[in-house]
């Protein structure tokens, strides 16, 4: 009797379940939000789906609609779509200029509220309208794994902090933390480059960090594993520094956060004579003077903007027993940075 | 004297009314040549050698002084030659193989001269337990040249072989082996209990006393293995371990057993520890690849589309774009195709079968791929969960993991991954309430044994096997004593 009645359950609450088997649905792999013309309506937004042809090429095709919350995007894009759409398989989210601006958390949170998106999805800002970078053409493999792969690589070896759905979000519900995120430019048909990092106060854009400061930004807020910099010597000559591991450390007393970033790295390239040992400490020495003056004005230009993408307010807090957030909103007006930088060339590669 | 024989051929038509009526029942009367002594000999020619009755038993009882029934100890040259007055026991000695000797003179007792024929099958090299390396002898179905070979490999008095007969029609001689002094008793008992309860008209093969005395005999796990290599039987028995000797089977049954083993080959033990280790590792890996494969595609492609990683997605959907069915008929219609071709290849005589298995694995597969029946992915990830079900080395646990496959699947159609879950709960829950001979099935895995994990996941070198498995709780359980072994040291000191 008992089996009996478990053999019924099964077969009827497999009624409860939704199928979605995979050849049947479309699934949502990019999404772009820009802010509506017209004015009822809030977004425009446009879903990008991958349409996979028998030769394994991949058809980029996009659907637009337009809305007061994502839901009724989905049910505009619904509507002229052949299959479900299901949102499970999102890569990336891309917000255009103006959207940025006006302040994108809702957008934001309602990725967080559907569980089948993942948390790696990553959320990036770009130059023009999110749906012109959407109807591009980038690469072989559709345009939402160009996109992915493109910052992937970009955080694995260059000079973009780590990011994704899950940091922006802890970073914007954490107090003295501030969110930032990779911005990119559509600059061709078949083309987008990474163009630098939206800096956020709460969830509105307020200042674009160039491409020249980016080195600097990540030693502020995230490791290296695999950087790269060249440093300007006397007389004309270059030398680049590669492989570089950096580690920084933030010690914050009352009135005071002194930032220590330690980086190793190997001499690749040199435009001089001889690597000589003396040759090697002035890089050392330069790079360490570099680092200090640039990530200082980086400091000074976020206490201006009033935003803190290093998040001290959060290492306040852990290093503070008794830390007060709208205290420390005051103090870090007139908080003073002292930056000091620690370079250490390991190997000059194998011509000594 | 005529009456008097016709009337002694009345008592005796009593037995022999169904005798009779075989064809081979001979009863044929002769006179002793010196002392005219009218003797009988009674067989059924079926069941005994002609050339012991012509050359060893005849010749003597025709020419030599032959008076009386007890002469026969003297004048037969066969060594098992019994005298009775029992005419109950007639029917069993003569069934057994027994010339039955009757004189005129003494009606009342019998003789019985032993004229068994012995038709044994050469031995020949295991076929199912097959290893490279080792030992290439295994069991034929005569139970003397069987335990002849066990016996062979622990020439210790303390091997104790008790026999019983079971089933009422098939009178199957049935031999319990242990070691005296290291095999806890309770497990004998069990096993002798267990024998003697088993009620069943024809017993003809070892198969039949796994089914009728195992603990749970509705779960489609064997609670015995059945072996045919007598060194894998010499090797149980040194661990503690009893092992069932079924007359007219080439397969001794080792009891009490648990799940590991089952993935264990014999071979194992041939091998440095280290590859044996790391092909038992391969085994245990290929029994959860072979169960689960499936149904996790089958799950994911129903429900679960957010696990499939970018890259593979277009690999999958492109193979699945042209398909009319949904992943689980996909999925049962290969599972149903591969479990065909299997058991046409196992009914089929041994060259036929070759051509099904290139009919089935060429054209079946290339043309439901090219039909639009069946994804090629999915074709690969069959092929491969049947290819993994056929590493485990005991053919009746093989059968299991083929079995076990199709609920998972079931469920995994209803429920995804959930499903799985739930499935896979069920049959841990089943395993470890199962138990062989009283014994916890999943041991050393569960109730954990640390102690035991030595031969069971993988297998350490035979110095730190010291100890014999403490399931067992065998009167000794000490192996070897690990001191002496160390002090043993190489000659050039």
């Amino acid at each position: 009797m008992k089996n009996l009645l478990i053999i019924c359950l099964m077969l009827l609450l497999s009624g409860c379940v939704d199928k979605e088997i995979l050849d049947d649905i479309n699934i949502e792999v990019g999404v772009g939000y820009d802010l509506a013309e017209d004015s009822k309506d809030k977004y425009r937004g446009t879903v990008l789906f991958q349409e996979f042809q028998p030769d394994k090429s991949v058809i980029n095709r996009t659907f637009s609609g337009s809305g007061k919350l994502r839901q009724d995007l989905l049910i505009d894009v619904t509507r002229q779509s052949s299959e479900p759409v299901v949102t499970g398989g999102l890569k990336v989210a891309v917000f255009g200029p103006k959207i940025s601006r006006q302040g994108i958390y809702d957008l934001i949170d309602s990725f967080q509220r559907d569980p089948s998106i993942g948390a790696r999805v990553f959320v990036v800002t770009s130059e023009d309208k999110a749906e012109e970078v959407m109807k591009g053409e980038y690469g072989t493999r559709g345009n939402s794994t160009y996109i992915y792969n493109l910052i992937q690589h970009n955080i694995d070896n260059r000079d973009i902090p780590k990011t994704n759905l899950h940091i922006v979000s802890r970073d914007y519900y954490e107090t003295g933390k501030d969110t930032f995120l990779p911005r990119i430019k559509k600059i061709a048909d078949d083309k987008v480059e990474i163009i630098g990092v939206s800096l956020f106060d709460k969830d509105k854009e307020v200042e674009i960090l160039p491409l020249k400061d980016l080195f600097f930004f990540k030693l502020l807020v995230d490791k290296y594993s695999k950087g790269n910099f060249d440093v300007k010597l006397e007389k004309g000559n270059f030398a680049a520094v590669k492989s570089i591991k950096s580690k920084h450390k933030i010690k914050i007393t009352d009135n005071h956060a002194s930032i220590n970033i330690n980086i190793e790295g190997i001499i690749r390239e040199y435009t001089g004579r001889k690597l000589t040992s003396e040759v090697v400490n002035d890089v050392e020495k330069k790079l360490e003077k570099k680092v200090e003056r640039e990530c200082l004005k980086l400091l000074k230009q976020f206490q201006e903007l009033g935003i803190d993408p290093v998040g001290l307010g959060q290492i306040k807090k852990t290093q503070h027993r008794k830390f007060d957030y709208k205290k420390w909103e005051d103090e870090y007006k007139t908080l003073e940075f002292d930056v000091k930088c620690n370079v250490n060339v390991e190997e000059t590669g194998i011509i000594e | 004297m005529k009456n008097k024989r016709i009337k002694e051929d009345v008592e005796h038509k009593e037995w022999e009314k169904s005798f009779i009526k075989s064809k081979d029942f001979k009863k044929i009367f002769y006179y002793n040549q010196k002392t005219n002594v009218r003797f009988g000999l009674t067989f059924m020619a079926t069941l005994i050698d002609e050339n012991i009755i012509q050359d060893g038993i005849l010749p003597n009882l025709l020419e030599d002084e032959f008076r009386e029934i007890e002469d026969i100890k003297q004048l037969v040259p066969v060594a098992d030659v019994q005298i009775c007055d029992d005419p109950s026991l007639i029917e069993q000695k003569l069934m057994n193989g027994y010339v039955m000797l009757t004189i005129e003179t003494e009606l009342k007792h019998f003789g019985f001269i032993a004229a068994q024929k012995e038709i044994v099958r050469g031995l020949s090299q295991p076929e199912v337990e097959f290893s490279v390396i080792g030992p290439k002898e295994a069991f034929v179905e005569s139970m003397g040249q069987n335990l002849n070979l066990i016996r062979k490999r622990l020439p210790v008095k303390e091997l104790i072989i008790e026999e019983f007969t079971l089933g009422s029609l098939s009178k199957t001689s049935v031999a319990i082996l242990y070691m005296e002094n290291i095999t806890n008793e309770d497990n004998v008992d069990t096993v002798r209990q267990r024998l003697k309860n088993v009620k069943f008209d024809a017993i003809t093969d070892s198969s039949y006393i796994v089914q009728l005395i195992s603990d749970n005999s509705n779960s489609p796990f064997p609670q015995l293995l059945d072996t045919e290599r007598p060194d894998r039987v010499a090797g149980i028995l040194a661990e503690g371990k009893i092992a069932i000797v079924v007359d007219g089977s080439p397969h001794v049954l080792i009891t009490p057993t648990t799940l590991v083993e089952f993935f264990s080959s014999f071979e194992d033990y041939f091998l440095n520890w280290i590859l044996s280790s790391f092909f038992r590792l391969i085994r245990l890996f290929a029994v959860a690849f072979s169960i689960l494969i499936t149904p996790i595609y089958v799950a994911t492609l129903s429900y679960h589309y957010e696990l499939i990683p970018k890259d593979l997605m277009s690999t999958l959907i492109t193979s699945r774009r042209e398909i009319p069915l949904p992943p689980i008929l996909e999925a049962l219609f290969l599972e149903l195709t591969i479990e065909l071709l299997r058991e046409a290849g196992a009914r089929l005589p041994t060259k036929v079968g070759q051509t099904i298995g290139i009919v089935g694995g060429i054209v079946i597969g290339t043309a439901s791929v090219e039909a639009g029946l069946t994804s090629n992915v999915l074709l690969i990830i069959v092929a491969l969960a049947a290819l993994a079900s056929f590493t485990t080395p005991v053919y009746r646990m093989g059968n299991t993991i083929r079995l076990l496959r199709f609920p998972f699947l079931f469920l995994a159609e209803l429920w995804g991954l959930l499903g799985i879950v739930f499935c896979f709960c069920v049959l841990l829950t089943h395993l470890t309430r199962l138990t062989s001979l009283g014994r916890p099935f999943l041991e050393p895995l569960y109730p954990p044994r640390v102690v035991d994990m030595k031969d069971a996941l993988i297998r350490l070198p035979f110095e730190a096997q010291s100890k014999r498995p403490i399931f067992l709780r065998t009167k000794n359980p000490i192996r070897f004593s690990k001191k002496k072994a160390k002090k043993k040291k190489d000659i050039d000191e």
